[in-house]
C-alpha cells in the first residue's frame, strides 16, 4: 500500500539570535489513506512544525514531503489541497460564520449557488447551521471550533491537518468534541493528521499514534499496541497516566530482580535475556496490586486520590513505584504494604539504548 | 448620613471641576475655527475686531469666496489649485499606505536579515523634523529633474510612511499569523493573504496612514513652494492662498478674509476624510476576536 502522506528524513533547524535549535532531526512518517494519525509529543518538540511543513507554510531544511504519492517540496500551500484547523481557530473576525466557511470556496471562484449548497451542507453536519449569521466574537469556544472544522471540510480536501483543536475547550465540551471528531472521521474517511500533547486525546482518537520526541518519531502504531508494548523506555514513561514505572533491574536465576525482590520472568522475554544482564523494567501501575501475598515490600510515600482510583506511591528501597488501586481501602502515608505484580505484563528495555528488548531482537534477525 | 452627604458633595464638586475644565478646553479649541469662519464672511480684508459685539456678525458677505472662484491676477483659480492639492494629497496617501503596510508586514513577519536594527533605525528616523530636509530634497530632485508632482509625491511619502511603517509593524505583530496561514492553505498566495486578510485586520493603521499622508501633503507649503513656484497652473492650494491673500508683501495689508475663506474651503475635504476614517477606526474589530485563547 502506498502512503498518502509521507515525510522522509525531515530536518528543521530554527535560528534565533545566533542560537540554533534543531527541532526535527531526520523525521520519517508514513500515513496511509483514511487514517487518523495523532502525533503526540511534549510541548515545544516541533509538533506544529511538522504540520506546517506538510501544509507548505514552512520549508524543511532537508528531506522530502510526499502527498498522495507526489513530491510536493516546491508546491506553495495553496496548491497542496490540504485543509487545516489551527489551534486558535483563526476565524476572520470581520466575516460572518457563513462567509468564514465559504471563504475557501470563494477564493477558488466556485459559483455562488454551489457555495451556498456546500456551506449549508457542512454547517448542518456540524450542527452550526443556526449560527451562520453570527460573527466569530459572538460564538463560544466549542462553536468556534466547529466553524473552524467546517471551514476545513468545505473545500473537500482529503487531507486535514489539526493543530490541537480541542486544547482550548473546557473539559466537558472536549469530551463531546472528541466523540464528534471520531464520528466525523468514520463518516468521511478523510486522512487526518492531528497534533496534540494530550495522550488521552491521542489514545482515544487515533487509528495510529506517532510519538514524537527528540526530533524523530519514537514509536508509531495503533494506540493500544504502543501502550502495551512501548518501543522504548521513554515512550513507556510518556504514554499513560499515571505513566509506566521504569526501574533498574537485573536478570538473576532466570528471573527479573528489582530492588532485591524476585518478580519472575515474563513469557515474551524468556529467550531474549542473558543471565546477569542489567535491564530497565517497565511495569504499568494498573498491572500491580497491593495485597498481603505480594512480593515487593515498601512504604507508602504519597497517595493521590482520583475518585474511583487512587495512585499510591510506594517506596521500595531506593525506587518509588506508582500503583493504581481502586479506592476501596484508605491508604495512609507511612503504611507498610506488599505488592503483587502481573509478571507477564512486564516490559523489559535495554539498559543503555532504552529500547524494548522485544523489538531489538526483531531487528537482529 | 453625614458620610453619604459628604460623598454627594464631593461627587458634584468633581463633576463640576471636570465640566469647567472641559468647557474651557473646548472653547479654546473651537474659538480659532469660529474666528476664521467669521473672518471669511467679512468684506473687509482686515482682521475682525475681537469686541464681544462683533462675535455675532451682522452681515454675511460672500465677496471673499467670490474672489476665490474667479480667475485672479496670477492666472489661475483657487479651485484649480485645490484640485491640484487634492490630487497630490491622495497620491501621497495611497503610496504611503502601500509603502507603510508592506514595510510593516516585512518587518513583522518575514525572516529578513538585521530586522531588529532596521526597525530601530526606522524608529529613530521618525524623530527628525521633516522640514529640515526641504533644502537637500530640492537640490536632489532638481538634479533628477523631478521638480514636479511625481517628485513631490516621492518627497512627501517617506515622511509619513516611515512613521506609519513603524506603527504598522506593531499592529501586524499583534495579528496572529494563523490568519494568513489559513488563508494561504485555503488558496491565497502570501500577497493575496496580505491584501485580503492582513490589510483588513490592520484597518485602523491603514486609516491612520491615509490621514497622515493626506494631510501632510495637503497642508504642506515649504516643499510645494520650492518645487512648484515657477508654474502657476501647477500651484497647490497653500501656495495659491499665500499669493492671493498677499501674505508675501510686507508693505501692503494682507487680505485676511480671503485667507480665511480659503482655509474654510480647504478644511471641507479634510473634515470629510476625518469623519470617514473615524468610522474605519471605530468599526475595526479587535484583532483577536476570531481566535480562542
Amino acid at each position: 500500500m502506498t502512503s498518502y502522506v509521507k515525510l522522509e528524513n525531515i530536518w528543521k533547524t530554527f535560528q534565533e539570535k545566533k542560537k540554533k535549535t534543531e527541532v526535527l532531526k531526520g523525521l520519517n512518517l508514513d500515513v496511509e489513506k483514511g487514517e487518523f494519525v495523532v502525533i503526540l509529543g511534549p510541548s515545544g518538540e516541533g509538533k506544529s512544525t511538522i504540520l506546517r511543513i506538510i501544509a507548505g507554510l514552512l520549508r524543511q531544511d532537508k528531506g522530502h514531503v510526499y502527498l498522495r504519492g507526489q513530491i510536493v517540496d516546491d508546491l506553495p500551500p495553496k496548491d497542496r489541497n490540504v485543509a487545516m484547523v489551527p489551534q486558535n481557530y483563526a476565524l476572520y473576525p470581520f466575516m460572518t460564520v457563513y462567509d468564514n466557511i465559504a471563504f475557501p470556496l470563494k477564493v477558488q471562484h466556485v459559483p455562488k449557488e454551489e457555495i451556498k449548497k456546500k456551506v449549508i451542507e457542512v454547517a448542518k453536519m456540524l450542527r452550526i447551521d443556526n449560527l451562520l449569521d453570527r460573527k466569530p466574537m459572538q460564538l463560544s469556544g466549542g462553536q468556534m471550533q466547529r466553524v473552524a472544522i467546517a471551514r476545513a471540510l468545505v473545500k473537500g480536501a482529503d487531507i486535514i491537518l489539526m493543530d490541537e483543536p480541542l486544547s482550548n475547550l473546557d473539559a466537558q465540551v472536549r469530551v463531546l468534541a472528541r466523540e464528534e471528531l471520531k464520528e466525523l472521521h468514520r463518516e468521511l474517511g478523510t486522512t487526518i493528521i492531528y497534533v496534540t500533547h494530550d495522550q488521552v486525546e491521542a489514545l482515544s482518537l487515533a487509528t495510529k499514534v506517532a510519538v514524537l520526541h527528540d526530533g524523530i518519531i519514537q514509536a508509531y502504531g495503533p494506540p493500544m499496541e504502543l501502550y502495551k508494548r512501548p518501543a522504548n523506555s521513554w515512550v513507556g514513561g510518556f504514554l499513560g497516566n499515571p505513566p509506566m514505572n521504569i526501574v533498574k533491574g537485573k536478570i538473576v536465576d532466570s528471573s527479573v530482580v528489582v530492588e532485591n525482590y524476585k518478580l519472575g520472568m515474563p513469557n515474551d522475554y524468556k529467550d531474549l535475556v542473558r543471565e546477569g544482564e542489567e535491564v530497565l523494567v517497565g511495569i504499568r501501575p494498573e498491572d500491580m496490586e497491593i495485597s498481603n501475598n505480594g512480593i515487593l515490600e515498601g512504604t507508602i510515600e504519597m497517595v493521590e486520590d482520583l475518585g474511583a482510583y487512587k495512585i499510591v506511591h510506594v517506596k521500595i528501597n531506593e525506587s518509588v513505584i506508582r500503583v493504581l488501586e481502586k479506592s476501596l481501602h484508605t491508604r495512609e502515608r507511612g503504611e507498610k504494604v506488599k505488592i503483587t505484580v502481573d509478571v507477564d505484563k512486564i516490559v523489559l528495555f535495554d539498559v543503555t539504548s532504552g529500547k524494548n528488548l522485544l523489538l531489538q531482537e526483531v531487528k537482529k534477525n | 448620613m453625614a458620610q453619604v452627604k459628604k460623598h454627594k458633595i464631593f461627587k458634584i464638586l468633581r463633576l463640576g471641576i471636570s465640566y469647567i475644565v472641559l468647557i474651557i478646553m473646548a472653547i479654546a479649541s473651537i474659538f480659532p475655527l469660529y474666528y476664521a469662519f467669521m473672518t471669511s464672511f467679512s468684506n473687509a480684508p482686515n482682521l475682525v475686531s475681537l469686541a464681544v459685539s462683533d462675535l455675532l456678525p451682522k452681515h454675511l458677505y460672500f465677496t471673499a469666496y467670490k474672489e476665490l472662484f474667479t480667475e485672479n491676477l496670477y492666472g489661475g483659480t483657487f479651485l484649480l489649485w485645490l484640485r491640484n492639492s487634492l490630487i497630490l494629497a491622495s497620491a501621497t496617501a495611497i503610496l504611503s499606505v502601500i509603502l507603510a503596510l508592506i514595510t510593516g508586514y516585512a518587518l513583522s513577519r518575514l525572516d529578513i536579515p538585521a530586522k531588529k536594527s532596521l526597525a530601530m533605525f526606522i524608529y529613530i528616523v521618525t524623530f527628525f523634523p521633516y522640514t529640515a530636509t526641504a533644502v537637500p530634497l530640492y537640490l536632489l530632485f532638481a538634479k533628477l529633474h523631478l521638480l514636479n508632482y511625481i517628485g513631490l509625491v516621492l518627497a512627501y511619502t517617506p515622511g509619513t510612511s516611515i512613521f506609519a511603517a513603524f506603527i504598522a509593524k506593531l499592529a501586524i505583530d499583534s495579528i496572529p499569523s494563523s490568519y494568513e496561514e489559513i488563508a494561504m492553505i485555503d488558496g491565497l498566495s502570501r500577497f493575496q493573504a496580505f491584501l485580503r486578510i492582513v490589510m483588513r485586520l490592520a484597518m485602523p493603521v491603514v486609516a491612520l496612514t491615509i490621514i497622515l499622508g493626506f494631510s501632510g501633503a495637503y497642508l504642506d507649503f515649504a516643499l510645494a513652494y520650492s518645487f512648484l513656484l515657477p508654474s502657476v497652473k501647477a500651484w497647490t492650494a497653500t501656495i495659491g492662498l499665500y499669493y492671493m491673500a498677499g501674505l508675501l508683501n510686507q508693505a501692503s495689508a494682507p487680505a485676511y478674509n480671503l485667507f480665511a475663506a480659503g482655509a474654510v474651503i480647504m478644511g471641507v475635504p479634510l473634515m470629510g476624510l476625518f469623519v470617514a476614517s473615524q468610522r474605519l477606526m471605530t468599526r475595526a474589530y479587535s484583532n483577536l476576536a476570531g481566535v480562542k485563547q
